[in-house]
């Protein structure tokens, strides 16, 4: 179709091809064919942008609105000016406690995660027999580590009754209630999302694919240690896609909602301990009925993450090799 | 040509035939109509009322072929915010079962039918059922939104069994706060280790609001305002927090860990806890429970402790309501359904009051003197004849009681875990309350 197009239009002049000769004028095609070919495309891209525009940019501008309002869904939303975001920052306690306990988990889990993901990616690396299973068994928990199910199970494991504490028992240890005690609750759930590494780890075990294995004959030669490989030709040919990670990282840790919802009971957990950023956000809109302040809040972590993002790819420039550098 | 008037012949008399029927079926009475449809139902409850209500479902669908009922179960604290959510998008079903506690938030034309006007008509029967229970179901604005089928109120459930093996009697009606902390601990003397006297009220809303009202105050005054005091909260605090560090309550993270809700795990029903703040109408299931854990023990239903002021009872009722985006041959069905769970004497023998003491006077009477009533439905009914005539209903502003739940909850939970002074949590509570409930 494409070229059929390109050949017609390349002519500029198209003659009709059982037309007398001269009868009627050349038709010019207004379009050159790169032009015709990016119509096309933004044809074919059309439900796509529509999806954006109506779904997704949409109901993100009218939350933008709704920030400035009071709208509890029942009754239409009343203009307050910046009424939400002044009661935020100064007179919200749950709010502090949400952002101190969003920050310990993103702080967390985020080092632990890519540690793991890629100590494990290079132990899978030297070419072990069974490579495929142990690839496969490392990433099944990412697959169902964010489901409910999981979440129960969770619960149940870090419970006073659970496996874990049973675990304790067998070393003399009498273990409490993990996930009912505020010093530990939260981290149960660094733990739960620790467990998810799968993902980064095959992300990482492509990019270690990438590294010519000529670099590490030739370090090799010279009689380089393997920590010293590690740090002087690994990390560095590695750190676009460890850059990668961090950044998906942390935006999905900010975001994180269906672990702390099921371990806490929906509560936020003993004494606010697992009380998530986005979970005290549902809870002001659903449980309080709180719409607009709760459309601050979500305005005011896209502004965090944006914020984080930012700098991550400013210091990108510090650490971050593209190879042809 | 013969063929064609025999085809003809027959087509005519099939639209005779037809045409009969037609008739026939628009001259049917009203009343006579046969329902058909799906409405669908929500109610909440552990297993054993999910299991009583699927029974009396099955009950209704057979004495109504063409009716198909879309069971919607839940868990009482999850089960409001659903409800809102879907009442936000005019998603909530068609027959719902409502609060007192919890119908200031819904009681709105735009969530749930007002429902005098089908009461008038006789297409909700409230035969038997006393006036001021049927108030009960009136939202602010007076109009009736819930037809109540359940009256509940609050006791303190003891295992009688383990009371006796430590030699103590079952306490009186007339004791006090103190007699009650005295006997829990003469009682956790004689208890083996790993076995409570009494469970930790400190965030128990209901035993919250009997100690409230046993003050002479009240949680919400009917302006909206919050009505209990500081001193309150702070001496409700101490006096639970004197008992957990002497081990007399379970420790605090078996506290925040269990969701009440949830009978099946609760420590009383596993007969770890001797005495418990529980609704009256659960003692059966939670026996049921305790049957398998410990068999031979036996729980008993028994008044809370009175206040400075009196008793601080508080009661309440269960019902059916109807969405308001439920159309009018789902109206029908779905009052078809509130008078049968209402009235009909088979599902109210399987129900036996479990969502609260049967609102319909006949079967309370027939309940209560059952020679074959369980000892929970006897006491349930028995302690209600004698618990209803002095009890106050709380009133709950929108919002107010999952705001005092909640605050209640967060609160003492800082206080039992170290992190706050009881003074700072009841400022923090009476500050959380606050601001949950601006409009």
């Amino acid at each position: 179709m494409t070229t059929k197009e390109s050949h017609s239009g390349s002519g500029a002049s198209a003659v009709p091809s059982h037309g007398r000769a001269g009868a009627r004028p050349a038709r010019r095609s207004r379009l050159t064919p790169q032009q015709l070919e990016n119509r096309t495309a933004y044809l074919f891209l059309l439900p796509w942008f529509a999806g954006l525009a109506l779904v997704t940019l949409g109901p993100v501008l009218v939350s933008l609105y709704l920030s400035f309002t009071r709208y509890n869904i029942l009754k239409p939303p009343r203009w307050i000016g910046l009424e939400n975001y002044i009661d935020m920052f100064t007179d919200d306690p749950h709010f502090w406690a949400a952002v101190r306990v969003t920050f310990f988990y993103v702080g967390w889990s985020v080092p632990l995660v890519l540690v793991a993901s890629l100590v494990i990616a290079t132990l899978l690396n030297r070419g072990l027999s069974g490579f495929a299973i142990y690839r496969s068994i490392f990433y099944v928990p990412s697959l169902i580590g964010g489901s409910v199910a999981i979440g129960l199970l969770w619960r149940e494991v870090f419970g006073s009754q659970g496996i874990f504490n049973r675990l304790l028992g067998l070393f003399g240890i009498v273990g409490q209630s993990w996930v009912a005690t505020p010093a530990t609750a939260a981290w149960t759930l660094v733990s739960l999302h620790v467990w998810t590494f799968g993902a980064s780890m095959v992300i990482f075990l492509a990019g270690l694919r990438q590294i010519p294995v000529s670099l590490y004959e030739a370090a090799s030669i010279d009689g380089a240690s393997a920590l010293t490989k590690f740090r002087r030709i690994t990390l560095p040919l590695l750190s676009p896609v460890i850059f990668f990670n961090i950044i998906l990282l942390t935006i999905q840790s900010f975001q994180s909602f269906t672990q702390a919802f099921i371990v806490s009971n929906g509560t936020g957990g003993p004494a606010e301990s697992t009380l998530l950023y986005t979970l005290y956000l549902y809870k002001r809109a659903f449980v309080q009925l709180d719409m607009g302040y709760a459309s601050a809040m979500a305005w005011v972590l896209l502004v965090v993450i944006a914020a984080f993002t930012a700098l991550l790819f400013w210091s990108a420039r510090f650490w971050v090799f593209y190879g042809d550098d | 040509m013969p063929a064609t008037a025999h085809v003809r012949s027959r087509r005519l008399c099939f639209v005779i035939f037809a045409s009969a029927l037609l008739i026939g079926a628009t001259m049917l009475p009203a009343s006579a109509q046969k329902l058909s449809g799906n409405i669908r139902f929500t109610w909440w409850g552990s297993t054993t009322r999910n299991d009583k209500t699927e029974r009396i479902i099955k009950l209704f669908e057979a004495a109504n072929p063409g009716v198909t009922v879309t069971r919607e179960p839940g868990e009482f604290n999850s089960y409001w915010d659903k409800l809102t959510v879907q009442s936000a998008s005019g998603n909530q079903p068609c027959s719902i079962t409502m609060q007192s506690r919890y119908l200031a938030q819904y009681a709105d034309p735009a969530i749930l039918k007002p429902l005098d006007d089908l009461v008038k008509a006789g297409t909700l029967d409230v035969r038997g059922v006393a006036p001021a229970v049927v108030d009960s179901g009136r939202g602010p604005d007076g109009k009736l939104y819930f037809i109540p089928s359940g009256v509940f109120y609050f006791t303190v459930l003891m295992n009688k069994t383990e009371i006796e093996k430590a030699g103590l009697q079952l306490p009186d009606d007339n004791w006090t706060w103190d007699d009650y902390a005295s006997f829990a601990r003469k009682l956790a003397a004689k208890l083996p280790s790993g076995t409570y006297a009494t469970g930790n009220f400190g965030e128990a809303f209901d035993a919250f609001t009997n100690w409230v009202q046993g003050r002479g105050e009240v949680l919400f005054k009917p302006d909206g305002t919050i009505g209990v005091s500081k001193a309150t909260i702070v001496d409700y605090f101490k006096y639970w927090e004197a008992l957990r560090k002497d081990g007399i309550t379970q420790p605090a993270d078996k506290m925040a860990e269990i969701a009440n809700n949830i009978i099946d795990d609760t420590l009383l029903a596993k007969g770890r806890i001797v005495m418990d703040a529980r609704p009256a109408n659960q003692l059966d299931a939670h026996q049921k429970v305790l049957n398998n854990a410990m068999p031979g023990q036996e729980l008993v239903l028994h008044t809370y402790p009175l206040g400075p002021k009196g008793t601080g009872n508080d009661i309440g009722s269960n019902g059916f309501a109807i969405g308001a985006s439920c159309d009018a041959a789902s109206t029908r069905i779905a009052a078809a359904w509130s008078n049968f769970f209402l009235q009909d004497a088979q599902a109210a023998a399987i129900y036996l009051s479990d969502n609260g003491v049967v609102t319909v006077d006949k079967f309370r009477q027939d309940q209560g003197s059952n020679p074959k009533a369980t000892p929970g439905q006897r006491q349930l009914i028995s302690l209600y004849d004698r618990v209803a005539p002095t009890a106050k209903a709380a009133y709950f502003r929108a919002r107010g009681y999952a705001a005092m739940q909640q605050s209640l909850t967060s609160a003492y939970q800082s206080v039992a875990f170290g992190r706050s002074l009881p003074e700072d949590a009841a400022d923090a509570l009476l500050r959380q309350v606050a601001r949950q409930t601006k409009d």
